[in-house]
């Protein structure tokens, strides 16, 4: 077992399983590469799962009876239920996922972007799309380039539904002049700070507003619109705000939705964007404060390779700066359930209702605040109060696995980057599940 | 948990290592009075909180703003949503006041660096929050009620934070081998040891309901009871989430003024006898725009809404000025205009509420900050 080998499995990787070290070590930055291949994009067991599309067409039919008439209570009970089942099944098969994978450096990066374009749940419909835009949208586009995963991701309907530009229409559109409806701009503020090009390219209000103008027209199949596409993200003409639209100083003709397509492109391409994506990469996978030379040498390589993410994943791997010995980020809520799912068991982890856990650690997946997604800072998840759930919740483990063998979950865990304090506290506990509930709240393993 | 006196928390804090000196001497009395921040985090639409009798609110169109027949007429100008009975009843008594079109310097609308903002106010470093400096300046300890410690509260002042408790107390036995382990570790000692010190009274150990109303009514009432304990600390934080209405704003604002107004309610109630020396500020990051947008809602804006509540209020009031909604009046033609600084209002109320001299707080809480409002307390 190597230092190195840890760092991959327990920084890189989602936490360590039983010999997964072991494996590592032999060549770490190998192990690494060699999970980031589309068998990994196709592991997903989604059989069961419902698509994006079912899933808005169902809540669009339920909205729609309950317009009409008095719905009754069994209709809502059912409704309730089905989709209940759905999100319970989204969340249990992403994460039983990520505890079993052999491929925990792709399965990562598939949270990183998941959070990076964050669609979560908010009032129907994205309250239950926001699993199946993950699998959709996300999942199959992380190994390809940072322009096609952003625009699977912007244009999939989760993300017109879940900032609002499905009902945005332009103010001088057939639609717009009749119906004297107009612009929501949610989506297009938020591309341009959160997932683009950010304030530090110092656009203004009429960008925003230009970019929403281009944007209006891209909705999704419903009663009124296209109900032969029920749920299907479609491109409304008389919604579309005609004419040219100017965005950060270059001005694009109208040609309907590839207006803005072709704004997204360019946004993509942007030194601002490649700024924007090494520091959260470098973020995410060292230090909440990275190093000004790490996000330099990502930002660089994004630009050479017009964001080609592969050569994106290989430049954080080649970097020095990623393997310092020292754990810098503390693990999120989700993090830390699924390492410790990895070490024991997610049936040990994972009692009763699945989502109670997260829901314990105010986390649950799928449900972000904002569109600017789970924070990625220790602050965020540090406070006095959530180091003692962490530490009640550890005891309870420990209390309910006692026959387990602390000093084994240690090696498995964390190889060699069990620390001497950690070991001799370990070692000197008065009792195996004590021991236990010190080595899941030991720096080493709440660190990564 | 141990029952901590406010002694020994301080002790504590300090053989943490957590106590910067701490300048009580600017404030000296003020112990017992009690300060409360609430966060509304996503930007609330105060034009349909507090609605200006103005003609030109008509060319808004704002389907999103109660008919004139539901609103609370306050006869000065102003009406109420109607879901913000008790916040009336607040006004009548003398014990709320408002002030219109309030704004920090933040003129660009993304919510992410307007709340960062709002809360670490005239420092650039976003460790480092307001409320925590006047934890310093005042003395005594702060505490928000939710599961993180929020920017405002962040510091070297001592702080923490309390959420309800999920699982069953861990022995002190192991939270103390747990401390020494995290002795020399740079992020996780002093959280556990901030942690040990919050008083753990009854708070009730339920859960916190789903719904955003019933979360806001149940953590106003737990900082209610934790603030009025004995010992317990004299500013606290609140942050509710949720007022970013872009689409069908009607129904979602609804409700979330009427959990505010219900918050509002529960704190009075638990602050009991500490009600006539309390000072409650409510803000968001900004406002909202001042017509509507296509999809029934509002979209990012600048001059918002601040609400004072609480006994050390002088309420009945709507404070500041009015700058009009009339087009040429609007900010970049959309926005109401910022008309009055959010610090001028914060200071006017900590000086009178907390005896602190103004350039105490100039130069700790809100450092390169000039205006300050008057008559937001009133001296009964």
């Amino acid at each position: 077992m190597s230092l190195r080998g840890a760092l991959a499995v327990t920084r890189f990787g989602l936490g360590a399983r039983q010999g997964e070290i072991n494996q590592a070590s032999r060549d770490p930055k190998d192990w690494l590469a060699a999970q980031l291949v589309t068998d990994a994009a196709a592991s997903f067991p989604a059989d069961e799962l419902m698509t994006s599309q079912q899933l808005i067409a169902t809540a669009l039919e339920f909205i729609r009876s309950t317009r009409r008439q008095q719905v009754d209570e069994a209709t809502r009970r059912q409704f309730r239920q089905t989709t209940r089942r759905n999100s319970v099944s989204e969340l249990t098969a992403r994460t039983l996922l990520a505890v079993t994978t052999s491929y925990p450096f792709h399965e990562r990066l598939v949270r990183f972007w998941s959070n990076h374009f964050t669609v979560a749940a908010k009032s129907l419909p994205t309250r239950l799309v926001a699993g199946a835009y993950e699998r959709e949208a996300i999942r199959p586009n992380i190994l390809g380039s940072f322009t096609d995963l952003a625009m699977s991701a912007i244009f999939h309907p989760g993300m017109l539904a879940y900032l609002d530009n499905w009902q945005s229409i332009g103010p001088n559109s057939r639609t717009g002049r009749r119906r004297g409806r107009g612009l929501n701009e949610n989506l297009a503020r938020e591309v341009l700070e959160l997932h683009t090009v950010t304030p530090a390219s110092e656009y203004t209000q009429d960008d925003v507003a230009a970019f929403a103008g281009a944007l209006t027209g891209w909705s999704i199949g419903n009663f009124r619109i296209a109900p032969d596409r029920l749920g299907e993200p479609i491109f409304v003409d008389h919604f579309h705000d005609p004419g040219r639209k100017r965005v950060l100083s270059k001005s694009y003709g109208d040609q309907g939705g590839e207006q803005a397509k072709a704004i997204v492109r360019d946004l993509c391409a942007s030194p601002h964007t490649a700024n924007n994506v090494a520091f959260k990469l470098a973020r995410h996978f060292v230090a909440d404060q990275p190093s000004a030379s790490l996000v330099q040498k990502l930002s660089d390589r994004f630009l050479e390779t017009q964001g080609d993410l592969m050569a994106l994943y290989a430049a954080l791997v080649e970097a020095e700066e990623a393997w310092v010995p020292q754990s810098r980020k503390f693990k999120t809520p989700d993090e830390l359930i699924v390492s410790t799912s990895r070490l024991i068991g997610l049936r040990k982890v994972l009692v009763g209702n699945p989502v109670g856990v997260f829901e314990s650690f105010a986390q649950i997946p799928f449900t972000a605040l904002s569109p600017e997604g789970w924070p990625d800072e220790a602050d965020a998840w540090i406070g006095p109060d959530a180091i003692l759930k962490r530490i009640e919740w550890a005891n309870r483990l420990a209390e309910r696995n006692s026959t387990l063998d602390a000093r084994d979950l240690l090696t498995t865990a964390l190889g060699e980057r069990a620390s001497f304090d950690t070991l001799q506290a370990v070692m000197g506990a008065e009792s195996p599940s004590q021991a236990i509930a010190l080595a899941l709240m030991s720096p080493d393993f709440q660190m990564r | 948990m141990p029952d901590f006196t406010r002694r020994s928390t301080l002790a504590l804090l300090g053989a943490a290592g957590l106590c910067s000196p701490i300048h009580a001497a600017y404030a000296a009395g003020s112990e017992g009075r009690k300060t409360i921040f609430i966060i509304l985090r996503g930007a609330m639409d105060g034009l349909a909180a507090l609605i200006p009798d103005d003609r030109a609110l008509a060319q808004l169109r704002r389907s999103t703003i109660p008919s004139v027949s539901d609103r609370i007429a306050l006869k000065n100008g102003f009406s109420l949503h109607p879901s913000l009975v008790n916040l009336y009843s607040l006004y009548q008594d003398g014990d709320a006041g408002f002030i219109h079109a309030a704004s920090t310097p933040y003129r660009a609308r993304s919510h992410f660096d307007g709340q960062d903002l709002l809360e670490a106010l005239g420092e650039t470093s976003t460790c480092d929050g307001w409320l925590n400096r006047l934890v310093q300046t005042v003395g005594g300890h702060g505490l928000a009620v939710g599961y993180a410690l929020p920017l405002a509260l962040r510091g070297d002042g001592p702080a923490t934070n309390w959420s309800p408790p999920v699982f069953a107390s861990p022995s002190d036995d192991l939270l103390n081998r747990l401390q020494d382990l995290y002795a020399d570790h740079p992020l996780l000692g002093d959280p556990l040891a901030m942690a040990r010190a919050t008083p753990a009274q009854s708070v009730g150990g339920t859960k916190i309901k789903s719904g955003p109303a019933e979360q806001y009514v149940a953590a106003s009432q737990a900082l209610g009871k934790l603030m009025s304990a004995e010992g317990g600390p004299d500013i606290g934080m609140l942050s509710f989430d949720g007022w970013d209405t872009h689409a069908n704003q009607s129904g979602q604002l609804a409700t979330r003024l009427g959990g505010l107004d219900e918050a509002l309610a529960g704190l009075k109630s638990e602050l009991g006898s500490h009600w006539v020396s309390t000072a409650i500020l409510i803000c968001s990051e900004f406002g909202r725009t001042a017509a509507e947008n296509g999809t029934r809602g509002t979209d990012h804006g600048t001059g918002g809404l601040m609400i004072l509540a609480g006994g050390a209020i002088r309420g009945g009031k709507v404070h500041g000025d009015w700058p009009g909604l009339n087009p040429r009046d609007l900010y970049e033609g959309r926005d109401l205009a910022p008309a009055n600084e959010v610090t001028g209002v914060l200071k006017g109320v900590l000086r009178d509420h907390l005896g602190v001299s103004r350039s105490a707080l100039e130069q700790r809480v809100f450092p390169a900050t000039s205006g300050i409002m008057e008559g937001l307390v009133s001296f009964e």
